[in-house]
């Protein structure tokens, strides 16, 4: 039996979590849990303890992508087979890791993206989000000849070679996406996608909001994307490349 | 020949500056390395100061009609590679930073769980 960790990154999640947690419990109890608190101000460390979950507590604020590199790192020191990238908003469903998972085994892939635009869903896809996602893929299409529909969706299921790179990687992102999948696909991994649902957010604001939030994210994806692809193209590809953005 | 004020003036800051940073050096408060650079920095204010002429032959050797832009010029660049240098260990600093800290996190987890 695979051993798989679930990965949650938190940050002023105290309304959300307990039904994330619950939801991973009901639906997807073998797998291991570790939350990581991004130095909440609320009270998500009391509820993580009320609830018995094992977490790591970040000593400062890191943002979403440190927080996630901590998780990786616990999980491939504790030699854990599987990885699933889980928000601790509330928005990915527990009863669609099953899918992520049966799909790593039958192909063996090294990394599954739960896409929420293979096939038409109910998620409320905001425009812009939606011509960010469709600019990506047509950015991995070009760079990789890959198709990948949903390149900004965070869940995903990660073999061990990956996640064991990603947590000893120097400037891992600070948006892990487009970016992330190019190089990862550069460098000869398997990424595949499956169709998933996802729900709205039930408390508190996402990380892209407002205009110009998402304007320097997609600033910062293009250039990253920009270096890797220099990285490769001029480098020996083994060589750890990449940026600090 | 008369020496001008200021040109004493540039030549005793320029020794000044260099016994400074060494005292730093000494006392364990800048590190060796990055001091070369900053002796470099002030061995130039001392020699500029007491030949001048060498910037205007510099001019000259460059093609710089107005030799004081030169001076310009190569503080510019002094500034420019120092704060590049900065900008370069705060990145390294950072991610150091960042990897102690998830191990420190992991460690306490790990405490945790001994201790149930």
């Amino acid at each position: 039996m695979d051993r798989i960790l679930i990965v949650i990154p938190v940050y002023n999640e105290e309304k959300n979590i307990p039904g994330v947690i619950s939801d991973i419990r009901d639906n997807f109890g073998s797998a291991d849990i570790i939350a990581v608190n991004d130095r909440s101000g609320d009270g998500t460390i009391e509820r993580l303890q009320a609830l018995n979950v094992p977490y790591l507590d970040l000593p400062f604020n890191m943002g979403y992508a440190g927080a996630l590199q901590a998780g990786l790192k616990y999980a491939a020191g504790k030699d854990y087979d599987y990885v699933v990238q889980f928000d601790g908003d509330g928005q990915h469903m527990a009863r669609e890791i099953g899918k992520l998972y049966n799909q790593i085994k039958l192909n063996h892939a090294d990394i599954i993206i739960g896409s929420r635009f293979k096939i038409n869903t109910d998620y409320p896809h905001p425009l812009f989000r939606r011509l960010g996602s469709k600019i990506f893929s047509l950015l991995i299409r070009l760079t990789c000849g890959e198709k990948i529909t949903d390149p900004t969706s965070g869940f995903q299921i990660l073999s061990r070679p990956v996640f064991t790179e990603y947590s000893g990687m120097f400037n891992y992102p600070q948006f892990p996406d487009a970016n992330l999948i190019i190089k990862m696909l550069l460098k000869g991994f398997r990424i595949e996608e499956v169709p998933v649902e996802m729900r709205r957010r039930e408390h508190g604001t996402s990380m892209h909001t407002g205009i110009i939030a998402p304007a320097k994210y997609m600033i910062k994806i293009f250039y990253s994307i920009l270096i890797i692809i220099l990285t490769f193209k001029f480098n020996d590809p083994d060589k750890d490349g990449g940026s600090d953005v | 020949m008369e020496v001008p004020m200021y040109r004493v003036f540039f030549a005793f800051f320029g020794i000044a500056a260099i016994i400074y940073i060494l005292v730093k050096v000494k006392k364990n408060k800048f590190s060796e390395g990055r001091s070369i650079f900053w002796v470099l920095g002030g061995a130039a204010i001392f020699l500029l100061s007491i030949f001048p002429k060498l910037i205007d032959k510099m001019s000259a050797l460059l093609g710089i009609n107005h030799p004081p832009s030169l001076l310009f010029l190569l503080a510019t660049i002094f500034i420019i590679y120092t704060v590049f240098k900065l900008e370069e260990d705060i990145t390294r600093t950072r991610e150091q930073m960042k990897d102690l800290a998830h191990r420190n996190a992991i460690l306490e987890n790990m405490l945790r769980e001994k201790r149930k």
